[in-house]
C-alpha cells in the first residue's frame, strides 16, 4: 500500500472510532441522566416508575415519622416525612439509615421512584459535608419563601 | 497581633510575586525592562509565605477568634492536633497552604544545582507568576487574616466530620500533587522558550514526585470516605472526586509517555500537552471544590465572587499554556513513526485509552453544569453512566497492560510476543478457568473483572520471576522495570477490590435488638448493647457487636454515634473489621422508643482491603521511578 493511501486509511479508521465512541458516550449520558425536580414540579408531571428522579426541598416540621416493618423476616425501620418548597408536598418513604445532617426543617434531596401517585419511594438520601451549605436548587426555594414571608 | 504579621508577610509575597508577573507579561509584549535574580525573588517568595502560613498556624493553636477564620472553624476544647489541622479544614487556610506548597517547590527547584541558570531563571519566572495569581486570589478574595467584628468569646467549631485523622492529612497529600503539576506546567511552558529537550530530564522526578502525591491524595479520600461516612463505599462518583481522577489520569498518561520521550526524543510535543493539561485539569479540581457551581457532598457554603475568580484564574493559565503550545507546535512539528505493535505503540495506546476514560469522566462532571445554564434543567450524572463507559474500556485496556511490558523497543511482532509468554497465557488461561469455577455463582461481571485484576498480577509476578532468572547471569534489577511490576499489580489489586466492594457487597439494614444476632456472609453480628462514653469535647453512643464465626469470637466491633457539643452535630463513626477476604463493615443508626432496638447497618464488603493495598503498591512504584528519576538527572 502506498503510504498516502496508508495514511488515509489511519485517518478513516480513527474518525470512525472517534465518532463511534463519542456515540456512545451520548447515548448512555442520556440513558443514566437523574432529573432534579422541587415538589411542585413532580404534582405537574408524570413519571415513569422505573426512571429515578430526585426531588429536592425542605423537610416539614414535625412530619418525620418511624415505624417498625417485617420485610423478608427481617425487622425494618420505615421512615416517611414530607418534603415542602411551600406551594406543594411530597411524602417520602425511606427504609434505611438518615444522614447525620438530616434534620426537620432543614433542606434535604432525596433520590428515588414514584411507584404510587404521591408517594416517593427513596433509595438515598443525599449526606452534605457541611451544615452551612445548601444545594443550589434547595437555596431557590428559600429564597422563595422569603420573598413570600414564610408561607 | 501575629495576625497582623501574617498578612503584612502574605502582602509582601503578593508585592515580590507581581514583579515576576509584570516582568512576563512585558517580556510577551515584547519589552525586556526589568532584570533581576529570579533565584532570590523565589527565596524571599517561599520564606515570607512560610512565616505567613506559621503566623496563621500560631493563630489557630492560640485560639485566637479575632481571626474571622478561626472563630468559624476552631474552639477552644478542640484537640490541639486538630487546632493545627484546622489550619486547612477550611477555605482560606487552604489555599493558604495551596500556596505555601506551591511557594515550597518554587524554591526546591530554585536550589537545583543540576539545571542551568538561564533555563531556572525562565522557569522560576511562570512559577512566581503562578504564585502571584493564587496570592492576589487569597488577598482580595480569601484572606485569612480576615478579622472579626465583634470577636466571639468562643469558635463554632471545625466541622466534625474533618475531626479524623484521616481527613487531616488528605488535604495536603493532594494538594502536594495538584501543586506538583504547577511546577511541571512551568517547566513546560520555559522549555517552549528556551527551545530544548534537555528539559524532560529535570521533568520526570517531577512528574513522579506529583504523580505519588496525587494517588496517596485520593487514596486517603476515598479511605476517609469508607470509614467516616458510613455509607459502605469507597467511591461514589460524586463531582468532587471526579476532579481529582482526572489529572491523575492524564498524568498517569505523562509518566508513560515521558519514559518514551526521554528515551526516543519523540512524542516532545505531546509530552508537553500533557504536562500543560495535566495542571489545567488540577485547577479544574479546584474551581469545582471552591466555586459550589456543582452539586457536591464537598460543596462547602461559598461566596460567588470566588468562583468567578478562579475562573479567571483557570481561563488566563490555560489561554497562556495552550497559546504557547500552538506557536511551539507550529515550529516543531515532529516527524516520526510508530509502529502499533512495538513498546511505544503499546505506550500510545495506554494514552488513548487514559484520555478517553479523562474525557469521558470530564464529560459526566461538568454535562450538569452545562445543562443547567443552557436548558435550565437540574440534573445529575448518576454512577451508571461511569461504570457503563469504563466497564467495555476495561477489557483492550487490560489487554495492553498484559502485554505491553512483554514488547520490545521500536518494532515486534504479536506472534513472536505470545510465544515468549507462552507459559504466562497458559497460566492465565488456567486461573481463569478456575476462578470461573471456584465463583460460578457470583455474577458473571464480578468473576470477569476479578479474573482480570488477577491475569495483571499474575503477569507481573511473570515478569518479576523472568528478571531473578536473569539475575543470575548477574544482571543488575532495572528499577524502572520494579516500578512497573509494582505499580501494574497496584492496578490489579484496585480492580480485584473495587470489584469486591462494589458488585459483591452484602447489606443488611435492620433493628437489632440488645441480644440479637443477625448472620452475613459467614459471620454472626450479636449485638451486646450501647454504652455511653465521653470524649474530649463530644459524647459518644458507642454500640458493641460480638463477631461470630464457626462458634468462635474474632473479635468486639465498636461503631460510635457522636454528638459535638458545640455544633450540636452528630457524625457516625463506622467499625470495620479487615480481613484479605472481605471487610465486616458496621453502622450504628437511631434508637428506637423503647430504647432497646437500634437501626444498624452491616456490611459485608468483600476484598476491600486490596483497595488500599493496590494504592500503596502504585505509590511505591512511584517511588522507585522518582528515585531512579533523581539519579539518572546528573
Amino acid at each position: 500500500m502506498k503510504p498516502k493511501n496508508k495514511r488515509l486509511l489511519t485517518l478513516i479508521a480513527f474518525v470512525t472510532m472517534t465518532s463511534l465512541g463519542f456515540t456512545i458516550l451520548l447515548v448512555s449520558l442520556r440513558e443514566n441522566l437523574i432529573f432534579f425536580y422541587s415538589p411542585t414540579e413532580v404534582f405537574e408531571k408524570t413519571f415513569d416508575s422505573n426512571k429515578k428522579i430526585r426531588v429536592g426541598g425542605m423537610v416539614k416540621k414535625k412530619s418525620v415519622e418511624k415505624k417498625i416493618k417485617e420485610i423478608d423476616g427481617r425487622k425494618l425501620e420505615e421512615i416517611t416525612f414530607i418534603i415542602t418548597d411551600y406551594n406543594k408536598e411530597i411524602l417520602i418513604l425511606y427504609v434505611g439509615i438518615l444522614p447525620d445532617l438530616f434534620k426537620e426543617g432543614q433542606g434535604v434531596v432525596v433520590e428515588g421512584m414514584i411507584k404510587n401517585p404521591g408517594v416517593f419511594n427513596a433509595t438515598n438520601v443525599l449526606a452534605k459535608h457541611d451544615e452551612n451549605y445548601m444545594p443550589p436548587e434547595i437555596k431557590d426555594i428559600k429564597t422563595i419563601k422569603e420573598n413570600s414571608n414564610g408561607i | 497581633m501575629v495576625s497582623e504579621l501574617g498578612f503584612v508577610f502574605l502582602t509582601l509575597t503578593l508585592v515580590l510575586s507581581s514583579l515576576s508577573f509584570a516582568q512576563l507579561s512585558v517580556k510577551g509584549l515584547g519589552f525586556e525592562v526589568f532584570n533581576f535574580s529570579q533565584v532570590k525573588l523565589t527565596n524571599a517568595i517561599f520564606f515570607f509565605t512560610l512565616t505567613s502560613f506559621i503566623c496563621l498556624t500560631y493563630s489557630f493553636l492560640d485560639s485566637d477568634f479575632t481571626l474571622d477564620v478561626i472563630s468559624k472553624n476552631s474552639n477552644s476544647q478542640l484537640p490541639l492536633i486538630y487546632k493545627f489541622t484546622g489550619v486547612w479544614g477550611n477555605h482560606e487556610g487552604s489555599i493558604l497552604l495551596w500556596l505555601l506548597v506551591m511557594t515550597f517547590f518554587g524554591f526546591l527547584f530554585s536550589s537545583s544545582s543540576l539545571v542551568s541558570p538561564t533555563f531556572k531563571d525562565e522557569v522560576l519566572k511562570v512559577q512566581n507568576s503562578l504564585c502571584f495569581l493564587i496570592v492576589s486570589f487569597i488577598v482580595f478574595t480569601s484572606n485569612p487574616f480576615q478579622k472579626s467584628f465583634p470577636p466571639p468569646v468562643q469558635g463554632a467549631d471545625l466541622n466534625p466530620l474533618l475531626q479524623d485523622p484521616g481527613l487531616a492529612i488528605h488535604p495536603p497529600f493532594l494538594y502536594m500533587g495538584y501543586v506538583g503539576f504547577s511546577i511541571i506546567y512551568s517547566i513546560s511552558v520555559a522549555a517552549m522558550t528556551e527551545q530544548s529537550n534537555h528539559f524532560l530530564k529535570i521533568l520526570k522526578p517531577w512528574v513522579f514526585m506529583s504523580w505519588i502525591f496525587l494517588t496517596c491524595g485520593i487514596g486517603l479520600g476515598s479511605w476517609w470516605a469508607y470509614y467516616e461516612l458510613g455509607w459502605g463505599g469507597f467511591w461514589f462518583w460524586d463531582p468532587v472526586e471526579n476532579a481529582s481522577l482526572l489529572p491523575w489520569l492524564t498524568a498517569s498518561a505523562l509518566l508513560h509517555t515521558i519514559v518514551i520521550a526521554d528515551k526516543k526524543k519523540i512524542l516532545v510535543n505531546w509530552t508537553i500537552a500533557l504536562s500543560i493539561l495535566t495542571f489545567i485539569l488540577s485547577l479544574l479540581g479546584t474551581f469545582l471544590v471552591r466555586s459550589g457551581v456543582l452539586v457536591s457532598v464537598h460543596a462547602f457554603a461559598n461566596d460567588p465572587t470566588r468562583g468567578v475568580y478562579i475562573l479567571l484564574l483557570l481561563a488566563s493559565i490555560s489561554f497562556y499554556g495552550i497559546f504557547k503550545f500552538i506557536n511551539h507546535q507550529k515550529q516543531n512539528q515532529e516527524n516520526f513513526h510508530i509502529k502499533l505493535i512495538s513498546r511505544e505503540g503499546m505506550i500510545s495506546l495506554n494514552n488513548i485509552f487514559m484520555l478517553s476514560i479523562a474525557f469521558t469522566i470530564l464529560i459526566g462532571t461538568i454535562y450538569p453544569l452545562f445543562s443547567s445554564v443552557l436548558f435550565n434543567t437540574k440534573i445529575s450524572v448518576g454512577a451508571p453512566f461511569f461504570n457503563s463507559i469504563l466497564i467495555p474500556v476495561m477489557f483492550p485496556f487490560v489487554f495492553g497492560m498484559i502485554l505491553g511490558p512483554f514488547t520490545k523497543w521500536n518494532r515486534d511482532d504479536l506472534l513472536l510476543i505470545l510465544n515468549r509468554i507462552k507459559i504466562l497465557l497458559l497460566s492465565l488461561i488456567l486461573f481463569s478457568l478456575i476462578t470461573w469455577y471456584i465463583n460460578f455463582r457470583d455474577p458473571v461481571l464480578s468473576i470477569i473483572f476479578i479474573i482480570l485484576g488477577g491475569c495483571i498480577i499474575l503477569s507481573s509476578l511473570f515478569e518479576f520471576l523472568q528478571i531473578l532468572r536473569n539475575k543470575n547471569r548477574l544482571i543488575k534489577i532495572p528499577k524502572k522495570m520494579i516500578a512497573q511490576i509494582l505499580a501494574h499489580s497496584g492496578i490489579g489489586l484496585l480492580i480485584i477490590g473495587a470489584t469486591g466492594s462494589s458488585i459483591l457487597k452484602e447489606e443488611k439494614i435492620q433493628f437489632q435488638e440488645i441480644g440479637e444476632s443477625i448472620s452475613i456472609k459467614d459471620f454472626n453480628v450479636e449485638f451486646i448493647g450501647v454504652k455511653k462514653v465521653e470524649g474530649p469535647n463530644y459524647l459518644s453512643q458507642m454500640g458493641e457487636f460480638k463477631i461470630i464465626q464457626n462458634n468462635k469470637l474474632l473479635t468486639i466491633l465498636k461503631p460510635e454515634k457522636r454528638f459535638y457539643n458545640s455544633g450540636k452535630q452528630v457524625t457516625t463513626e463506622a467499625a470495620i473489621y479487615s480481613r484479605f477476604s472481605g471487610d465486616l463493615y458496621i453502622a450504628l443508626g437511631e434508637v428506637h422508643e423503647n430504647k432497646t432496638q437500634w437501626t444498624t447497618r452491616i456490611w459485608f464488603n468483600p476484598y476491600t482491603l486490596w483497595i488500599w493495598i493496590g494504592v500503596i503498591f502504585l505509590a511505591s512504584g512511584g517511588l522507585f521511578s522518582w528515585f531512579n528519576s533523581l539519579k539518572k538527572r546528573k
